[in-house]
């Protein structure tokens, strides 16, 4: 019996199983980016946890003629605490996240980040440098990686290179990453022991794509904030910090005051664009309201 | 261009040939037989198509079957045991967790999953794992005291 | 859904105007652009490749100047393109507007997108669509400024180069329009 509806006819608008492709499976990082350098120029793509490319094969919005499936190359796995970051391999899944992956603050702010990644079954194949590499404006870990000035590490066959947060996210789903590059590990700066961060999203249904979503941490000193960071996510094209709003923390006690003032910067600073579900100024108010709410879950 | 895979489904080899772009969940109904796992949105969104991949719910339609090859999976048709329905599945019958039928396989397994890692998980929690998967019959009131019913019988046997 | 973007051409306004009427060149630098045919004078038919991740689209229409304003440098362009796989369409109306910025010009954009079938639903909001758009400006922009560049000193043709590019280099009505152009005509001024 045939569901495979794909032998001739292009305009199958009703088609909802993936186009052929050429499938691979390296066991080596080497192999990998071999096999990327060779199909990438011919629409290949790397295949992790799937779960946002083959939606998109499933409504042939993507049709990768080659898929390069990394969950069988060794080394990718690492979770680890190294030279004060944390390194999270390309296989590791959302759901690695759930019980804290680091001691101290970022530990448990990641386990409250993943919980608002879609739903547990996505989680459990779903990858966290899938996420970065597909740089959907809604990602979750995008938002903490640009906040956090996290490092990229990508490799292929010209080698290895690292590329901070500031530099990496170009715009919706584009990246610094060259087409044959396979982003092999992601490392996060551990916190401060005694920092203080918050995390909101708001979106209509639980699991559902943010509207807005905020970031925030700062360390304490003498009473006032000081090393304040300000992240929003979902509102513009790519996740970035807000420095008016660091600016109207740093060095005051963290309170309704300051952190009123943070959320109105992000009003006045976010440059969101409206489309058909959301006007712009809905979703600058949402994006306000989440800096304020994460800034609110700073306080213990 | 086809491979030869093994799909270990319930504790059963099924040997199947597969194109690399078949879906798990394709292959598991169509090629294995085994068609108590259903395909409702075949993207992503649903959930009527979770099964288990070595004790973790994933949703088989986001994956392709080449990617499951040799590992475990659970299915619907695993759950009852000896002839002996399983708590979930009496609980579902009595409590009405179901009407049509057709979202019933993917809430059994994601429900199997969540109280086989923790019988005693909280309301809220539970109510968490259970938005994962959607229902157009029931208004999903009765999904979940069918689940919480099955977890109190789940407890008392641990 | 609406949004503005601006490009700096290295030339004075008149000859930046002048430029970007020249529909051939303009089609050369966009990485992944096709010209098919030319209707009439301000009419033509073509195609143009987006990517939005996975997501590799090629949109295949019609582009047509409307309101050309040759001494207030502003006009209009009407374009329609549908992706031959079915996955949607779209219809824009992008207003440009030349103004000096010292020895160049800014051009001023103003486009106002409209998209539908699948490909809308997939690019959910929140400035993806127009990220791409941005991005293709950039790379165009890009590419125009070093072809000026190399056609200012001689140089040889470089295909256009850039991240969105599903159809890599120039097509070959694209290249042959090109050399027609920068072999005869008069050349821009030479900029460093």
């Amino acid at each position: 019996m045939g569901l495979d509806h794909a032998r001739g006819g292009e305009a199958a608008l009703e088609a909802v199983k993936p186009a052929p492709f050429e499938y691979h499976a390296p066991r080596t990082v080497e192999e990998a980016v071999t096999l990327l350098a060779e199909v990438a120029p011919r629409d290949g793509r790397v295949l992790a946890g799937g779960q946002s490319l083959v939606p998109a094969m499933a409504l042939r919005l993507a049709r990768p003629a080659h898929l390069v499936d990394i969950n069988a190359v060794s080394g990718l796995d690492r979770l680890r605490v190294e030279a004060g970051d944390l390194v999270i391999g390309a296989c590791v899944r959302h759901a690695a996240f759930d019980r804290p992956a680091a001691g101290g603050p970022l530990g448990t702010l990641l386990a409250q980040v993943a919980r608002h990644i879609a739903h547990w079954p996505v989680r459990t194949r779903g990858t966290f440098c899938g996420s970065i590499a597909n740089a959907d404006p809604a990602s979750e870990w995008c938002l903490l990686a640009a906040t956090l000035d996290a490092t990229m590490v990508a490799r292929s066959v010209r080698g290895a290179r690292a590329i901070a947060a500031a530099g990496f996210f170009h715009g919706a789903m584009a990246t610094a990453l060259a087409a044959d590059e396979l982003l092999v590990e992601v490392r996060v700066p551990l916190l401060a022991a005694d920092a203080r961060c918050g995390f909101s999203e708001f979106s209509r249904r639980a699991g559902d794509f943010a509207i807005a979503m905020a970031l925030a941490t700062y360390r304490l000193e003498n009473g006032v904030m000081t090393d304040a960071r300000v992240g929003i996510g979902a509102v513009e094209s790519a996740p970035r910090r807000v420095g008016e709003a660091e600016a109207a923390l740093n060095g005051k006690r963290p309170g309704e005051d300051a952190f009123r003032d943070a959320a109105a910067a992000v009003a006045r600073a976010a440059a969101p664009v409206g489309d058909i579900r959301y006007p712009a100024g809905y979703r600058r108010d949402v994006a306000a309201a989440m800096a304020q709410r994460a800034l609110e879950g700073t306080v213990p | 261009m086809k491979r030869g895979i093994t799909l270990n489904i319930n504790g059963r080899d099924h040997p199947v040939q597969v194109e690399p772009r078949r879906t798990l969940a394709d292959a598991i109904r169509e090629d294995c037989g085994q068609t108590g796992t259903h395909t409702g949105c075949e993207h992503g969104v649903c959930g009527a198509c979770t099964v288990l991949l070595e004790g973790e719910p994933v949703r088989s339609c986001l994956m392709f079957a080449v990617q499951a090859d040799g590992r475990r999976l659970r299915t619907v048709e695993g759950l009852a045991h000896d002839g002996q329905l399983h708590p979930l599945q009496r609980a579902f019958i009595e409590h009405h967790g179901l009407q049509c039928g057709f979202c019933t396989p993917g809430f059994l397994m994601l429900a199997a999953a969540a109280l086989e890692r923790d019988p005693a998980i909280g309301d809220a929690a539970l109510l968490e794992v259970l938005s994962a998967n959607l229902c157009r019959c029931t208004g999903y009131k009765n999904i979940v005291t069918a689940v919480r019913a099955a977890a109190g019988e789940m407890r008392i046997k641990k | 859904m609406e949004f503005d973007n601006t490009l700096e051409v290295p030339l004075p306004p008149a000859e930046a105007w002048r430029v970007l009427l020249d529909i051939r060149r303009i089609a050369a630098c966009i990485p992944g652009a096709e010209l098919t045919e030319v209707v009439d004078e301000r009419t033509y038919k073509g195609k143009v490749a987006v990517r939005i991740g996975p997501v590799a689209l090629s949109l295949v229409g019609q582009a047509r100047l409307e309101e050309v304003d040759d001494a207030g440098h502003q006009a209009q362009v009407r374009a329609h393109g549908a992706d031959p796989k079915g996955r949607g369409s779209t219809d824009s109306v992008i207003r440009f507007r030349l103004e000096p910025a010292g020895d160049a010009t800014r051009v001023l954009i103003h486009a106002d997108v409209k998209l539908a079938g699948s490909i809308a639903q997939y690019g959910r909001g929140a400035g993806m669509i127009q990220s791409v758009a941005s991005q293709l400006i950039a790379q165009f922009g890009e590419t125009l400024k070093s072809r000026l560049a190399e056609s200012a000193s001689g140089g040889e043709e470089k295909p256009a180069a850039g991240a969105a590019q599903p159809i890599p280099g120039l097509t070959v009505l694209g290249k042959a329009a090109w050399d027609s152009i920068t072999r005869g005509a008069e050349k821009p001024p030479s900029k460093p």
